[in-house]
């Protein structure tokens, strides 16, 4: 208890005991002489009174015997009230007459403190005299001093029992409870200290944690670095190894050697794969990883990742079949790159883990609202699947389900781990169903924003396909189910057969029913009757009619393309089944000439014939306003390459220039350049036009930003249509047809050099995600050597943008660097360095939505990885130049 | 008609002259000298008995018999003119003597005297015991309740001087709060009689001029009767003093002079009070 907690009440309880003490001393002592003398006066004044009526009534009787002479009787009155006055105090007693005459005086005058009293004397009912009485009181001060002596001493004792004694007891229980709390703070002391010293260690040791966290960081960051740096150091030297030992390959060599070199080379894919695994997985783990949202094609971006599979599957004898529905939304927001490498992850486990039957990637969607869609991947095989503790370990870094995995399959075991999280950084979760023994299903569903864009219908394609009667022969029904879905789509005319007998069947009974099918799409491998065999019958007897023949193959078509075409067939696809390769063999086989039943199949095999007519539009003269030497380049090329005569201008002000100075029929117009973008130029060019009464010449706008805004953008400012970048020579050859008809000297045979080759391969995924070496592929198609030059003019001109980039950034530049990665955006992407173009893109973006020079300094860093691994691939290409885009196309 | 009012005015102051004058001879005739007489209480009824024989004797004169004022009393009334003699039961003192006459009258025996019927004798030395020790008891068994008077009271002080070792007694007996003190004669008469088993001291002159029903108390053998105070044999008296002014009134004079006359001593004997000028008598200061 602390005393001084009484102090609230407003007097510390000492003061107050002092006080009540000091009060009832004062009291006792003063209270009880004063009623002590109170009581004595009393006694002594009713006892004088007493006495003063006796001797009153005394002398009454006196005068009574002699009322007129009793003044002289004055010694028998004294005598009278002397009687019986055995008085311990001094009295005097007066008698007076009614004259106030002193008549007797007994006794001797009184001093002070006395006690006076008065008696009337009558006789007869008339007073006569007055009998006074008074008494000392000094006997009674005397005994009220004693009392007072004796009530002080007992206001002594009150005071030592009402305060002394409290608070001796208050102070030794104050002594008691300050000993108790000196006890308690010398124990809080000790708590504090060992507070104090329990605090110190857990500082220290959430120093040491922190410092260990710290530490841990570092290392994880120097990690990360080492890793990402390793893995770039890596990667260089094992694309050497890799492009040396292609080129390797390509010498003579003897099959020993050759065996090596498949090890050495096989050796040098799979370690790739390793460190690019490790490189990400570090990236995700120290939380660096971020992903690059921007709008992609969908099914652009998932069949590529089933098509690097493709190979491997082949590889093995499985079949690896997509179904993306029509209906899915084409372009939306996403990271492509990852959602890709998340595809090839699990497809490549699919694979890996599979050794007959198949892997079926199905994906769907379902639209939670106008701009939001779930879309779901499934990828189910036919694999050796697990038991549920073998499934639990999958998502641990670094383990496989079975320690005997790894050593049978290979693998890091971070495959399904990068998987994982990069599902999770796109909001998503990822499930597992596996039976072991039969298979695994793996699914997840991601949301992501739907684009308002659509892609432009196919309406020739349609219009080509539709109410075609075509017959798809396959065993497995998912095949069938897809080659069905996409065709009926397009509203052609489906039937199908699961055999080639059953195909055969089929087309004789059409035939002789007069409804023969235009176009048989069959399969390579058929039970019983195989494709080949199936199209030789076809050929050799009429009774099946003459459709086009398109072989569908799961295989590597490289050494069957002469048996295809010896026995028949007008095309040929590779599993898995692009739709839109589908679509593009499917229509350029159902526009091509009906076949005789001799035709050699390379009347359809156009893709190095073809490159030779191209020349439809010769003498048309085209203005290509472009800033990038690559994509100044390209148009160069493809014009050059489609007969054109070209005037290149490097801005938008020597644009107008070559404008006034000469005609043309059509001008390319770049939208973003320096001096002066496409759109200011345009608008001048019309002006011209206006001035000079000059017929309007097209201009063709040619932008990265492919969207209907900025379709809108370039119509407004004058233009007259829109050509995406990168484009293909096919998509320049039919602006050109659409605005210069007139100019057309012969029908387009682009459409049958529409690539169809697999664009990857599939132990190259991790390169894949950053360069696509078929974009280089399909530019070689068009003519030998363009690539190669594309390739030395883009390593030779970009790391000028990089340079500008970084120059920008210094200089915190927000102008200059969006220049730079609009330029670079687009270079790269015509040479396939597609991550790099996403990344050129994302900060062009940065750049104009005023985003931090930190985080611009970041993207711009992986601009850079990105473009140093672009460029390492190129130098593959441009050393030996050709050879190895032929080989790798 | 003239004459006739004349005469009747006349016949009516004569008539009214003569009838004034009878009146006031009437009225002169009836004036007699009256003496303003009183002091100590026992004295009062001898005066009444003097006041007879002197009317008596002496037509025109008279007593006035003012009450008990004690001897003191009388003597300052005496002093300051409101008595004309007074009777003393002491001698004047030296202040009063420079203003007064003193004579000394008669004496009469000191009595004790008891409301007990039958005392006995009592030896002298043996009073003071009746005062001091309230054991003592008559024989038997009665209680003596003794009858105090006031400590300068002229009896009280002549009971101290008469009976040797009293004065002490008494003292000591006024420390007993029961013990009654008449205020004076009178009131010592009435104290005494209504007390059974009483003992006061009474002159022997209240005792026959009074009649209380009181007894006297034999003092080794002898009765104080008039007799034996004047044989000699009862030598305990009280004397009486007449106190007059130095030019004493001739009321007083004639009174003083029937005193002494044999009148005078006859009334004084009669009140058991025997007469300064009797030779037999033995005096006792």
């Amino acid at each position: 208890m602390n005393v001084k907690s009484h102090e609230a009440s407003g007097m510390p309880i000492r003061t107050l005991l002092r006080r009540l003490g000091i009060t009832a001393a004062i009291l006792v002592a003063l209270l009880s002489p004063l009623v002590y003398w109170h009581q004595r006066v009393a006694a002594e004044t009713e006892a004088l009174e007493f006495k003063a009526h006796l001797n009153a009534g005394r002398i009454a009787r006196l005068i009574f015997t002699s009322d007129q002479m009793w003044r002289y009787q004055a010694v028998r009155i004294s005598e009278l009230i002397d009687l019986g006055t055995a008085q311990v105090a001094p009295i005097q007693q007066v008698v007076r007459d009614m004259k106030g005459e002193s008549i007797v005086t007994v006794g001797q005058p009184i001093s002070w403190p006395s006690l006076a009293v008065t008696a009337p004397v009558s006789v007869r009912g008339t007073q006569v005299a007055e009998l006074r009485l008074e008494t000392s009181l000094q006997p009674t001060a005397l005994a009220t001093s004693y009392v007072l002596v004796l009530s002080a001493l007992l206001g002594i004792g009150c005071l030592w029992v009402l305060s002394w004694f409290p608070l001796q007891v208050l102070d030794e229980t104050l002594g008691e409870l300050e000993q108790a709390e000196q006890e308690a703070r010398t124990a809080n002391e000790e708590l504090r200290v060992l507070n104090a010293n329990l605090e110190r260690v857990v500082e220290e040791r959430t120093a040491a944690a922190e410092e260990a966290a710290e530490e841990a960081r570092v290392a994880n960051k120097v990690k990360s670095a080492f890793l990402a740096s390793m893995s770039h150091e890596i990667r260089t030297p094992m694309n050497g190894v890799l492009g040396m030992a292609d080129l390797l390959g390509r010498t003579e060599l003897n099959d020993h050697q050759r065996r090596l070199l498949s090890t050495i080379d096989q050796s040098a894919r799979t370690l790739l794969l390793i460190i690019n695994d490790i490189l990400d997985h570090s990236r995700i783990e120290a939380g660096k990883l971020e992903l690059d949202i921007h709008e992609f094609d969908l099914r652009e971006c998932v069949e590529s990742a089933v098509e690097l599979m493709s190979e491997e599957a082949a590889r093995k004898s499985i079949e690896i079949s997509l179904l993306m529905p029509p209906s899915l939304p084409r372009f939306v927001f996403g990271d492509p790159g990852r959602l890709r490498q998340v595809l090839v992850n699990i497809i490549g486990n699919a694979v890996k883990f599979t050794s007959r039957g198949g892997v079926i990637i199905r994906v769907g969607a379902q639209t939670r609202d106008d701009a939001t869609a779930e879309l779901r991947f499934s990828i189910a095989d036919t694999g050796i699947g697990m038991d549920e503790k073998t499934q639990a370990l999958l998502f641990k870094p670094f383990s496989q389900g079975d320690s005997t995995i790894s050593r049978r399959f290979g693998g890091t075991g971070l495959g399904l781990t990068i998987a994982n999280d990069l599902i999770a950084l796109m909001r998503g979760e990822l499930r597992l169903e596996s039976q072991l023994g039969k298979g695994t299903t793996v699914s997840f569903a991601i949301p992501l924003d739907v684009s308002a864009n659509v892609p432009a219908p196919r309406e020739d394609c349609v219009h080509v396909i539709e109410g075609r009667r075509v017959l798809v022969v396959d065993d497995r029904e998912i095949n069938r189910e897809i080659l069905v879905c996409y065709l009926r789509d397009c509203r052609a005319s489906v039937d199908s057969a699961s055999s080639g007998e059953e195909a055969l069947s089929l087309l004789r009974q059409r035939e002789a029913e007069g409804r023969p099918f235009e176009l048989v799409v069959l399969d390579m491998v058929l039970p019983g009757v195989n494709g080949i065999e199936v199209a030789r019958r076809i050929r050799s007897d009429s009774a099946f009619g003459s459709p086009r023949l398109l072989l569908v193959t799961s295989m590597n078509w490289h050494g069957d393309q002469s048996l295809a075409r010896s026995v028949g067939f007008n095309g040929y696809l590779n599993k898995p089944i692009r739709r839109d390769d589908l679509l593009a063999n499917v229509r350029a086989c159902l526009k091509a000439p009906a076949p005789s039943q001799s035709q050699d199949l390379s009347a359809g095999d156009g893709q190095r014939a073809v490159a030779k007519s191209l020349r439809r539009f010769d003498g048309v003269r085209v203005l290509i306003a472009e800033d990038n030497p690559v994509n100044q380049a390209v148009a160069q090329e493809y014009c050059s390459t489609l007969g054109c005569q070209v005037v290149v201008a490097e801005d938008g002000v020597r644009a107008l220039t070559a404008f006034e100075r000469g005609a043309y029929d059509v001008v390319l117009m770049d939208c973003q350049m320096p001096e002066m973008d496409g759109y200011a130029a345009c608008r001048r060019i019309r002006e011209i036009e206006h001035v000079k009464e000059i017929a309007r010449v097209p201009v063709i706008a040619v932008t990265a930003n492919a969207y209907a805004s900025d379709r809108a953008t370039c119509l407004a400012a004058g233009m007259d249509d829109f050509l995406p970048k990168p484009f293909t020579i096919a998509q320049l050859e039919a602006v050109l047809a659409k605005w210069l008809p007139d100019k057309v000297l012969a029908p387009s045979s682009i459409s049958l050099v529409i690539p169809t080759q697999s664009k990857g391969d599939a132990a190259e995924a991790g390169e894949a995600l950053d360069f696509d070496p078929q974009v280089l592929a399909e530019v070689e198609q068009q003519q030998a050597g363009m690539a190669a030059r594309f390739a030395e003019l883009f390593l030779a001109t970009a790391p000028k943008s990089i340079e500008q980039i970084r120059n920008g950034l210094s200089e915190e530049s927000r102008d200059k660097v969006r220049s730079a990665a609009h330029s670079l955006k687009s270079a790269c992407a015509y040479i396939g360095a597609m991550q790099a173009s996403r990344l050129a893109a994302s900060l062009e973006r940065m750049a104009n939505e005023s985003t931090s020079i930190e985080d611009m300094l970041h993207k711009a860093s992986q601009l850079e990885h990105a473009f140093d691994r672009a460029a390492m691939e190129l130098k593959l290409i441009t050393v030996p130049a050709g050879e190895c885009i032929t080989k790798r196309a | 008609m003239f004459q006739r009012m004349d005469r009747r005015a006349f016949v009516c102051l004569a008539t009214v002259f003569a009838l004034s004058s009878i009146m006031l001879t009437a009225s002169l005739a009836r004036a007699e000298t009256v003496v303003r007489v009183g002091g100590t209480g026992s004295a009062t009824e001898l005066f009444n008995k003097l006041n007879e024989a002197f009317k008596a004797s002496h037509p025109g004169h008279s007593l006035s018999v003012m009450p008990s004022l004690g001897s003191t009393g009388g003597i300052l009334a005496v002093r300051d003119g409101a008595l004309d003699l007074s009777i003393a039961a002491r001698h004047l003192k030296p202040e009063e003597a420079a203003q007064l006459n003193e004579a000394s009258l008669a004496k009469t025996p000191f009595l004790l005297v008891t409301s007990y019927r039958d005392p006995k004798s009592v030896a002298l030395d043996g009073i003071a015991k009746f005062y001091a020790d309230p054991q003592v008891k008559w024989d038997d068994g009665t209680p003596i309740n003794v009858v105090l008077r006031p400590r300068n009271e002229s009896d009280n002080l002549l009971i101290g001087r008469l009976f040797p070792g009293v004065a002490d007694a008494i003292e000591k007996a006024r420390q007993r709060p029961e013990i009654p003190v008449a205020i004076n004669d009178q009131d010592n008469a009435n104290l005494a009689t209504k007390l059974s088993g009483s003992l006061a001291g009474m002159s022997l002159m209240q005792l026959i001029l009074e009649r209380p029903d009181l007894r006297a108390i034999p003092i080794d053998g002898r009765t104080g009767t008039l007799s034996e105070l004047e044989s000699g044999r009862y030598p305990f008296a009280r004397e009486l003093f007449l106190v007059t002014s130095k030019t004493p009134s001739p009321g007083v004079e004639t009174f003083v002079a029937f005193l002494k006359s044999s009148k005078g001593i006859e009334v004084l004997r009669a009140a058991g009070c025997l007469p300064t000028s009797t030779e037999a008598t033995r005096v006792t200061q």
